[in-house]
């Protein structure tokens, strides 16, 4: 009956609603998370039901112009990662890193796998590498002798050490990685991505070179999230979401209506 | 003209079944309504409506006066059609409101809005549909597919290459895309960006050809006349005779011989207006009830006819 497919129709509608409000909420939570990338929800429409196919005949020589096509609703076809750079915020830290432009830096996790992410807040471990917040090598890896004294990250990735004695060494040179599809991307939490079949195999570069973006030394990339257009998505979506259950009323009186009919 | 006059039971029938499609015209329109605002955040979706054909139609094509002025048909007239032509007004058409919708800014670099008459091709393996959808993305080969991973056709550079549809996909790869107003696309390179071909955008002469299929796609029909602005190889458009009534129809998505323009960084919108929708919604809502009410009506008459003669 179609009363209760405007039901199902409308529950579609409120259903997507929903999963935009949760994705922006998680935006927002983000907004002040180094190197977070915020996410939209994105909509299809589902299929049509033909109640009357185009070009039925409706007489022996006329036919119907457009038929009957009655929609199903709306579906969340994904959720796309905008990797819009965020704005570059300056600390004083030797170790903060940012990458402007294109490219992450690959982190080994514990079970050996490959990570890869924007957040270059880095620590130097206890053995003297190279790692992230999580204490998680930063690959390819950086060993930082005992005796530095001062750390220079240069726009292209190379590490140079001053020792006690005003030596200066260099230690080697980070990598950037970048992807054909950055959007494919898996978020793992952490401020870290992993490499899927949608984001395509990972292309190990040097920062500066074929695209890669520059380093930045003692900056953090903040997350790219705009308040302002969260919170106004946010109200379109409560919004619409209300229209979505103004229809479910609608159909509920109507069947109302129609079983006390005698 | 002979006039065969309804029996009390033929019209309280007739009473009925008018009413009850009436009512059943009004829930499919609510149905049609609840669509379009299921999709009020699809980008690219155009809302759709009902109409109806009115039951006087029916009547004036059994009108068979020839000796009187014509003029507004008398009930009786009306009356006058043999039972079987009383048909219902279930047999509405639907149509799509193609009129452009608000184009909203998200700069980023994978989304397009499409300005005026003018789709994408997008290959599905159902074969080639149309697209205005423009929150595309790339698949793992760095190729540019819409948000269901098909790929976004390009135009072809050969005339060979227009019979193997999977040749004209858009090799983008990582770096920066540009896209031009035209629809060129572009990729950063080192020292430049190189030119990886041009979206191939399709206009179409006679929209009411266009079926919607879900997934943010149209289907186009043998009629939809599709022109191709961008083509210039494996494409002849000289061969395509257009209908003089199709040229002359008002193109609700604008002339096709102004070319779309590609707007990067932006998306278009649903063109579901909220407000329209809601007073569709009351209208057929009371139309419905007043559908029922008639029903009610027509009910309490056969009852108190059967009535009659009890003592």
């Amino acid at each position: 009956m179609s009363m209760l497919n405007t039901l199902n129709t409308a529950a579609t509608g409120m259903d997507a609603q929903s999963k935009q409000i949760e994705t922006i909420s998680n935006n927002l939570a983000n907004a002040d998370t180094t190197g977070f990338k915020k996410s939209r929800t994105d909509f299809q429409d589902l299929l049509y039901q033909n109640i009357k196919a185009p070009g039925a005949a409706t007489s022996a020589t006329t036919q119907n112009p457009t038929g009957v096509q009655i929609g199903a609703g709306v579906k969340v076809i994904g959720t796309s990662r905008d990797h819009e750079d965020g704005t570059l915020k300056p600390t004083s830290r030797k170790l903060d890193i940012a990458v402007e432009g294109i490219g992450f830096l690959a982190i080994q996790k514990p079970n050996g796998e490959l990570a890869y992410t924007r957040d270059g807040s880095l620590r130097v471990g206890p053995e003297g590498q190279l790692q992230n917040a999580d204490g998680y090598a930063v690959v390819p890896e950086i060993q930082i002798p005992e005796n530095t004294k001062d750390i220079n990250i240069t726009f292209d990735g190379r590490v140079q050490v001053r020792d006690e004695a005003g030596a200066v060494n260099d230690l080697g040179q980070l990598q950037l990685t970048s992807f054909a599809n950055d959007a494919g991307l898996q978020a793992e939490g952490g401020n870290l991505y992993s490499a899927t079949p949608a984001s395509g195999a990972p292309i190990p570069g040097t920062p500066t070179d074929g695209g890669l973006g520059r380093i930045h030394q003692g900056y953090l990339e903040a997350s790219n999230v705009k308040p302002v257009s969260e919170m106004t998505d946010m109200i379109r979506s409560q919004r619409v979401y209300e229209l979505n259950s103004k229809i479910i009323s609608t159909a509920d009186q109507m069947m109302n209506s129609l079983n006390n009919i005698r | 003209m002979s006039v065969a006059p309804y029996s009390i039971g033929e019209l309280m029938e007739s009473g009925l079944v008018t009413s009850l499609s009436g009512a059943l015209a009004q829930s499919r329109r609510i149905e049609t309504l609840a669509n379009n605002v299921a999709n009020t955040d699809t980008p690219g979706f155009k809302s759709r409506d009902l109409i109806f054909e009115e039951m006087l139609e029916d009547a004036k094509a059994v009108d068979t006066r020839t000796d009187i002025s014509p003029g507004p048909l008398r009930k009786s007239e009306i009356l006058a059609r043999p039972a079987n032509e009383n048909r219902p007004v279930l047999h509405g058409r639907d149509f799509a409101n193609l009129k452009q919708g608000a184009v909203r800014q998200t700069s980023n670099p994978l989304d397009i809005a499409i300005q005026g008459n003018g789709f994408m091709e997008v290959l599905t393996p159902n074969g080639i549909r149309l697209t205005r959808a423009g929150n595309l993305s790339l698949d793992d080969k760095g190729q540019l597919v819409n948000a269901d991973g098909f790929l976004i056709l390009g135009e072809s550079k050969s005339a060979n290459a227009a019979q193997d549809p999977s040749k004209r996909a858009l090799q983008v790869g990582s770096g920066r895309l540009e896209i031009s107003q035209e629809g060129d696309v572009y990729r950063a390179v080192a020292g430049g960006h190189e030119n990886v071909g041009k979206l191939s955008l399709v206009q179409v002469e006679n929209p009411a050809a266009l079926k919607p299929e879900g997934n943010s796609l149209w289907e186009a029909g043998q009629d939809a006349f599709l022109k191709y602005p961008n083509q210039t190889a494996g494409r002849d458009p000289s061969s395509v005779v257009i209908p003089e009534e199709v040229l002359t129809k008002a193109n609700p998505l604008g002339p096709t011989n102004v070319k779309p323009q590609v707007h990067q960084g932006m998306l278009e919108a649903s063109n579901v207006n909220p407000v329209g929708q809601m007073t569709s919604l009351i209208e057929a809502h009371r139309l419905f009830e007043q559908n029922l009410k008639i029903m009610q009506s027509v009910g309490e008459m056969t009852g108190r006819l059967s009535e009659i003669g009890k003592f």
